[in-house]
């Protein structure tokens, strides 16, 4: 109950403080906003992007003859050349990301090994694998059986491996529309014991896609949605959310971690300011003294980040991807930056040693951990740069959030949960351990 | 142990690396008076009064509180009292109302009873009209009398008042000295510190003169005077430092002591009557010029004077 009640009160002087309101909200927001600005309203396409390296394997061999006439092109990728003379529905997504309208965002290399692929992805020689499966037009082209394309990215970068999967997702949306729509009729057909071949089912997919494509042309009907490749006009495309994305996420990280590092600090200022040895006079046991403080700063970290995931949804258009995951990841970044700052706290001496703690500890830590923030824009990030980032657990903090902003699964995010744990975890046991022995 | 007593220090020692800031002191402390600890800075007032509210563990030696050790027990002793420390421990980005209201939680109270004794106090350190504001803006003084009104939330027997006038105006020094005799008056046993003597002698019942660690003097204000017995004290400068004059004077009839300090001479004669024209032929003999002289009766200044060879005040 007294825990609670010196949470209660270090978070009410917490969010008092003008100063410290700035650094929790003002500036990650405003630094994001400063990148929404410089890349939100270009269209022109002026920008240059590094080129994502895309590992393309295309193993789709279909058992049936393929019609493209079946797919509904993305916007921009209607021309003849693209679906001319196509066998399978995986050379078709193959021929549009080789295509020039890509040719500056992404960089393809075909592989027939998925193997291969992936481990040139975990050796961050490609950003992103894209793997056809064997039966990916039959299953496309079946209405039983399914199938689904691999994305297999390294969960540091965004930006480009976004754009590949809206690409990709455009072209296999149009036709597995399609196919819900014939499976319900064929579902009828088969109960009413006709029997229907491959071939026939095509026919029945070309109508229904012409019939759509009219359909959505008259503004009714199924809704089109475009590809935001970077020359699109008008709205801020998907790729500029996912920078200014990229962006959030490395300043909510950083300024998690000082926001740890500042409400610890309250330890120290409160000892030289004679509060605490007075809370130390009343009978109050030392553990719910400290413990109240330590539940102040971890409370106080959730409400910045929940504040900043709804700011950069409202304000910025960010898309998290996976909610369980943004949950998970505010707890854990919480949890990580506040045992952080009491880690760090609990080595300083007295308040002189302030500038050293926050220029030395606080924003080298974490400029290395938002590493990936830098050289999302770099054409060629040095190797292993990234995986610098993964010294300090503020490099796990962002991968946590990357994950959940790419709509990863948390049996993905397993390995960054258990390790964002286990730093929190030390740092707990050793700050408390530390401070204990200081006032206790 | 206790015995009865409000406190009782046995044989209590603090060691700060080589520092041995305190060195085995003993005193007791009766409940329902006023106690003083005086002494020069760095005597080790403060540090006594941590270890008797449990903030600084003992090297050596214990003591009791109520009957409750502070070594064996301190959470036992930390319901017994309220501690005023000497530099003022309130929260400044909270009001008078929210400091009070958090500090009388940390005491144990809660619901009604919380917020009528914030009331109660509010009204005691006449504050409530300013409750709402930022402590912050307060003038020292308010700071002050919030920083003892914290103490007594929780209606404590003891009360621990550590310097409480320190670097304030003489009138809201006078407040603060009226307070404390109040709160005695309502039975609340006091434990004060001070440096100026003359809190000690118009306060306490009972004084311990500290200096360097340990008790030097112990006891009822007039007692102590008798330590310096009838003598009366003089002080003089001269316009030069001559140790030949200060040993002639030595050996001079109905002269007890003399210490020198920066420049001032300090002495304890019989009667100053008597003794003075002779002090002035002897330095007369010796071509020293006497610049100023000054008589005094017998204070507690100059019972520490006569007992350490330095004067009190700093
Ligand atoms: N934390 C500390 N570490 C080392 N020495 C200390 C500490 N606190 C006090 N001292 C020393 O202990 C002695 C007594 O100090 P203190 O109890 O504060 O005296 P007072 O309150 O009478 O002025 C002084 O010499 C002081 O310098
Ligand atoms: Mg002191």
């Amino acid at each position: 109950m007294k825990l609670l009640d010196v949470a209660f009160k270090d978070m009410t002087r917490s969010f008092r403080s003008a100063f410290a309101l700035a650094f929790m909200f003002g500036v990650p927001i405003i630094t994001a906003f400063i990148f929404f600005l410089a890349f939100g309203n270009v269209g022109s396409g002026e920008i240059t992007l590094a080129r994502t390296k895309v590992q393309l394997v295309n193993l789709d061999s279909p058992s049936v003859a393929f019609n493209p006439a079946t797919v509904e092109m993305p916007e921009g990728f209607e021309g003849a050349d693209t679906a001319a003379g196509v066998e399978s529905m995986g050379e078709l997504i193959a021929n549009v990301l080789r295509s020039e309208g890509l040719a500056e965002i992404i960089e393809i290399t075909e592989t027939g090994d998925a193997v291969q692929a992936r481990a040139s992805v975990d050796g961050q020689e490609a950003g992103v694998a894209v793997i056809i499966p064997a039966g990916f037009t039959d299953a496309v082209l079946s209405s039983q059986t399914s199938a689904e394309i691999e994305f297999y990215q390294d969960p540091t970068l965004t930006i480009g491996p976004s754009i590949v999967k809206s690409v990709v997702g455009q072209l296999v949306d149009g036709f597995t529309g399609a196919k819900i729509s014939i499976a319900v009729a064929l579902e009828q057909l088969e109960a009413a014991g006709v029997q229907i071949t491959p071939e026939q089912m095509q026919t029945v997919v070309t109508h229904y896609v012409q019939w759509s494509t009219e359909q959505s042309q008259r503004g009714t009907g199924l809704e089109v949605r475009a590809p935001q490749v970077p020359d699109a006009e008008g709205e801020a495309p998907d790729w500029v959310a996912a920078m200014i994305g990229t962006v959030l996420v490395g300043m909510m990280v950083f300024y998690a971690f000082y926001t740890g590092t500042t409400s610890a600090q309250t330890i120290i200022t409160e000892d030289e300011n004679g509060t605490l040895p007075r809370l130390f006079t009343t009978p109050t046991p030392v553990a719910a003294i400290l413990g109240g403080k330590y539940l102040a700063s971890g409370l106080t970290i959730v409400v910045q980040l929940v504040v900043l995931v709804i700011a950069g949804q409202l304000i910025f258009g960010i898309v998290w991807g996976n909610w369980l995951l943004v949950v998970v990841s505010t707890l854990l970044t919480a949890a990580a930056a506040a045992t952080f700052g009491i880690f760090v706290m609990s080595f300083m001496e007295d308040a002189r040693q302030a500038g050293f703690i926050y220029g030395g500890v606080v924003v080298v830590t974490g400029m290395l951990g938002m590493v990936s923030v830098f050289t999302a824009g770099m054409p060629n990030p040095p190797t292993g740069i990234n995986t610098a980032a993964l010294f300090v657990p503020q490099g796990w903090a962002v991968r946590s959030w990357t994950l959940a902003m790419n709509g990863g699964t948390v049996s993905e995010g397993l390995l960054t949960v258990g390790v964002l744990l286990a730093w929190s975890a030390l740092f707990f046991l050793v700050g408390r351990a530390r401070f204990n022995k200081r006032f206790a | 142990m206790g015995n009865g007593y409000a406190i009782e220090v046995k044989e209590l020692h603090k060691d700060y690396g080589d520092v041995h800031a305190v060195q085995g002191i003993n005193f007791t402390v009766e409940r329902g008076e006023i106690f003083s600890l005086l002494g020069p800075n760095g005597a080790g007032k403060t540090t006594t009064i941590s270890m008797l509210s449990c903030l600084l563990h003992p090297t050596a030696g214990d003591a009791w509180v109520m009957g409750h050790s502070v070594s064996q027990d301190p959470m036992a002793v930390k319901e017994t009292l309220g501690m005023v420390p000497q530099e003022i421990a309130i929260y400044e980005d909270l009001s008078a109302r929210e400091n009070l209201t958090f500090w009388g939680k940390m005491y144990g109270l809660r619901g009604d009873a919380l917020r009528q004794r914030v009331d109660e106090i509010l009204e005691m350190i006449g504050l409530t009209d300013r409750q709402k504001g930022r402590t912050g803006k307060f003038s020292g003084g308010m700071k002050r009398r919030l920083n003892i009104g914290i103490a007594l939330l929780h209606k404590p027997q003891i009360i621990y008042m550590d310097e409480p006038t320190v670097g304030i105006d003489p009138q809201s020094r006078r407040k603060i000295l009226d307070s404390v005799l109040d709160l005695n008056k309502q039975g609340m046993t006091v434990l004060y510190t001070t440096h100026y003597m003359e809190e000690a002698q118009e306060l306490s019942d009972h004084i311990a003169i500290m200096d360097h660690g340990k008790i030097i003097a112990y006891g009822a204000h007039e007692e102590l005077i008798k330590i310096v017995g009838e003598l009366d004290r003089i002080t003089l400068t001269l316009n030069m430092e001559s140790a030949g004059v200060l040993d002639a004077w030595r050996a001079l009839e109905g002269v007890k002591t003399v210490s020198a300090e920066d420049g001032t001479v300090h002495l304890f004669v019989d009667d100053s009557n008597l003794v003075l024209p002779h002090l002035f032929e002897t330095a007369n003999r010796s071509d020293v010029r006497i610049t100023s002289v000054a008589i005094q009766e017998p204070n507690l200044e100059a019972v520490f004077l006569h007992l350490t060879g330095r004067a009190l005040r700093d």
